[in-house]
């Protein structure tokens, strides 16, 4: 797993406390090198907000991990505030230099993702090599 | 006076409307007018009080009717005679019978008459008829009250019902209604406007998922209303006949059977495209403003690299110059080194004519002929060493030309080629031979420094790629240039590796570079496109060379166009270059 502060993981576990819509848990990626965020549940109007909070302090660790890498497989439900993290995160990514993907995006992400018309600004991933 | 048929027996008229005045005072009036003629009497009233306690009366002679009167306060018991003279019936005889029928206000019938009093037997008759008719009055006057209570309830039901109904089809946002399995039951007429409908019953007894882009969303709020009962502002998004999906926010409660089983879904559908839609405008700006954050860095970048170039271009003529200074005198002084070594050996030789012992003393002891000879190799090597200094002066010179001078200006692009060779002979010469095939070709208008900057970057690049393929024969550079219509052409091409067809569109990219770290910044090729194509309007494509290594072709304008024209040139030979590319 790359480097994760304490306080990072603190935040994580805290997160998980709160919050009972969305799940999230740090992995790593050796292929293509990345911080992996996994998000479990839904990503709607209450949870999005703190979610992209907490994305956002780990993008200087995502950076020294090569890539954040958002890992959308189990994703039951998301809004238009959710894809809309994803988009200020691909902004923050790209103007920090620091490759960004969505992994295993579900049909039901990828439908909201299209007709907001976002499709074309993402990179996709469907496999990556755990550290 | 209105005239009411008080005439007949008591009937259905004895029936108090609490919502129809006219029909109670005909009630009133029937039944005093009715006792009136059962006992002789002359003169009727009926006496009961309103709501405020106000005592009214429907009073009359005979079978005609008064006018209904009012007195500020209820009739005082016993003055009935004054309560008949106040309603302008005067009567010497009055007989006031209370009518005991439960309600809430005090009645009577009041009767009088002038001919004679009544009687005890007119009075008990009089009495056992009211008593006969109290229940009836009491039973019809319930009735009427109950049907007023129950006309009352039911038209605030029918306003209530109406007030809703207008609510419900008046209402901007969609409203429905949908049973326990979901299956739409009601909808308004903004649902149906909503999503594209043209009739309602094309959405009643649907299921509600159908309407919704992605079924699982659905099943999620239903997850959510079970659960809670209720859902506030969850984000859904409709498919609309004939338009794009639509997002709303949708309110909803359940309602449940005591068993828990949702028996119905009301909810409130609020469409909030618009607001997505601004949303969607501002990521785009923040998108846009990234990307332009972006290539302002990439731009910053190429201009840092511009501007080394340039200065690495000033340095070399600066160089170029200073050297050129000490070299002029020192090739000066070399050649008149060479003359006075000449007069030396000349006067040397007569000496040794004139005296040829000395040649035999001198010569054994110093071996002048041979010092003679050796100075000379000296002397034109050095010479020879001297002119190539000259030379390389000269072309670091012609090379760096435009380091100081970044205007267009006439340049050979053969002379171009060669000081660049020069310039870049280090790097080739342990690695590759060099062929020159340069046509006859004119002089163009060209910042020749900046050009030269090109031929070097690819020259090297070339070098470089044979280099690292650690073979054992050398390399092969071929350099020709041609005239193609209005337009120079060279071609620089090698028997390197070559560039992967993959790859091609993306050389000329900045920071795009194969090599190692820190063995190349992929800025090089970025900025030879940015100087034939963007600044030139040339074109510079890269291909496979026909010994299977990389073919560089580099299309130079002999003249350039007006600077109107110009730059619509420029962004033609940026698509095209990008095209091949």
């Amino acid at each position: 797993m790359p480097i994760v502060s304490l306080s990072t993981r603190a935040l994580v576990e805290d997160f998980n406390k709160r919050s009972s819509a969305l799940e999230l848990n740090l992995t790593g990626s050796a292929d293509p090198p990345a911080l992996v965020v996994g998000a479990t549940g839904l990503l709607d109007t209450d949870s999005s907000p703190s979610f992209y909070v907490i994305v956002e302090s780990m993008l200087a660790e995502a950076q020294a991990a090569g890539g954040l890498i958002l890992d959308v497989e189990h994703i039951r439900y998301i809004s238009s505030a959710g894809v809309g993290v994803c988009m200020t995160l691909f902004v923050e990514t790209t103007k920090q230099d620091i490759p960004y993907f969505l992994y295993k995006v579900p049909a039901c992400v990828r439908s909201v993702i299209g007709v907001l018309g976002y499709s074309s600004y993402f990179s996709y991933l469907d496999a990556y090599k755990a550290e | 006076m209105a005239c009411l048929d008080l005439a007949g027996p008591l009937g259905d008229e004895l029936i108090w409307d609490f919502a129809d005045e006219e029909r109670n005072e005909l009630a009133y009036g029937k039944l005093a007018c009715g006792m009136a003629r059962e006992l002789g009497a002359s003169a009727w009233a009926f006496v009961f009080a309103d709501g405020g306690m106000n005592a009214l009366a429907v009073s009359g002679r005979g079978s005609e009717r008064a006018d209904m009167r009012a007195s500020a306060a209820p009739p005082r018991a016993g003055n009935w005679e004054g309560l008949l003279a106040s309603l302008g019936i005067e009567c010497r005889h009055v007989l006031a019978l209370p009518l005991e029928i439960a309600g809430p206000l005090p009645q009577a019938v009041v009767l009088g008459r002038d001919d004679r009093p009544f009687d005890e037997v007119e009075r008990q008759a009089a009495v056992a008829l009211m008593r006969d008719i109290a229940p009836v009055a009491t039973v019809r006057y319930r009735a009427s009250r109950v049907q007023r209570v129950r006309d009352e309830a039911e038209n605030e039901l029918r306003t209530s019902e109406a007030e809703l109904r207008t609510f419900f089809e008046e209402s901007r946002d969609m409203i429905y209604t949908a049973n326990g399995e979901d299956i739409v039951a009601s909808i308004n007429s903004a649902g149906i406007a909503l999503l594209g409908q043209r009739d309602r019953f094309d959405i009643v007894g649907t299921p509600y998922s159908n309407f919704v882009l992605t079924p699982s969303d659905r099943g999620n709020f239903l997850e959510r209303i079970t659960k809670a009962g209720y859902v506030t502002d969850f984000e859904i998004i409709l498919k609309k006949v004939g338009a794009d999906p639509i997002f709303c926010l949708e309110t909803a409660h359940a309602i449940k059977s005591p068993s828990g089983k949702i028996l119905q879904i009301q909810g409130i559908v609020k469409d909030i495209s618009e607001r997505v839609s601004r949303e969607r405008e501002m990521w785009q700006l923040s998108v846009e403003l990234a990307d332009t954050n972006a290539r302002l860095k990439e731009t910053q970048m190429l201009m840092v690299q511009h501007e080394k170039l340039a200065s690495i271009g000033q340095l070399a003529a600066g160089i170029a110059h200073e050297i050129n200074n000490p070299l002029s005198f020192i090739v000066s002084n070399h050649s008149v080194l060479g003359q006075y070594m000449a007069t030396f050996e000349r006067a040397w030789k007569t000496a040794v004519a004139s005296d040829p012992t000395l040649a035999d003393r001198i010569e054994g002891e110093l071996g002048l002929v041979e010092l003679f000879a050796e100075v000379d190799s000296i002397l034109r090597e050095s010479n020879e060493g001297l002119s190539r200094i000259m030379n390389i002066v000269k072309n670091l010179k012609i090379f760096a030309h435009s380091g100081a001078d970044s205007s267009m200006g006439s340049y050979d692009i053969n002379n171009g080629i060669d000081s660049t060779l020069v310039v870049a002979r280090n790097e080739i010469k342990y690695v590759a031979d060099v062929e020159l095939r340069l046509g006859d070709v004119p002089a163009i208008e060209a910042v020749g420094g900046e050009v030269n900057q090109v031929f070097l970057n690819i020259l090297v690049n070339a070098a470089q790629a044979i280099a690292g393929q650690n073979r054992k024969e050398r390399g092969r550079i071929v350099i020709t240039t041609s005239q193609v219509d209005e337009t120079v052409v060279c071609e620089i091409s090698d028997d390197g590796p070559g560039v992967p067809e993959e790859l091609r569109h993306r050389i000329f990219d900045p920071f795009f570079t194969t090599k190692g770290v820190g063995q190349g910044t992929g800025l090089g090729l970025s900025i030879s496109y940015d100087i034939i194509v963007k600044k030139h309007g040339g074109s510079l494509m890269v291909d496979r060379s026909q010994a299977g290594g990389a073919l560089f072709r580099i299309g130079l304008p002999i003249h350039h166009p007006p600077a109107d024209d110009k730059e619509q040139r420029g962004n033609k030979a940026d698509t095209d270059a990008g095209a091949i590319g």
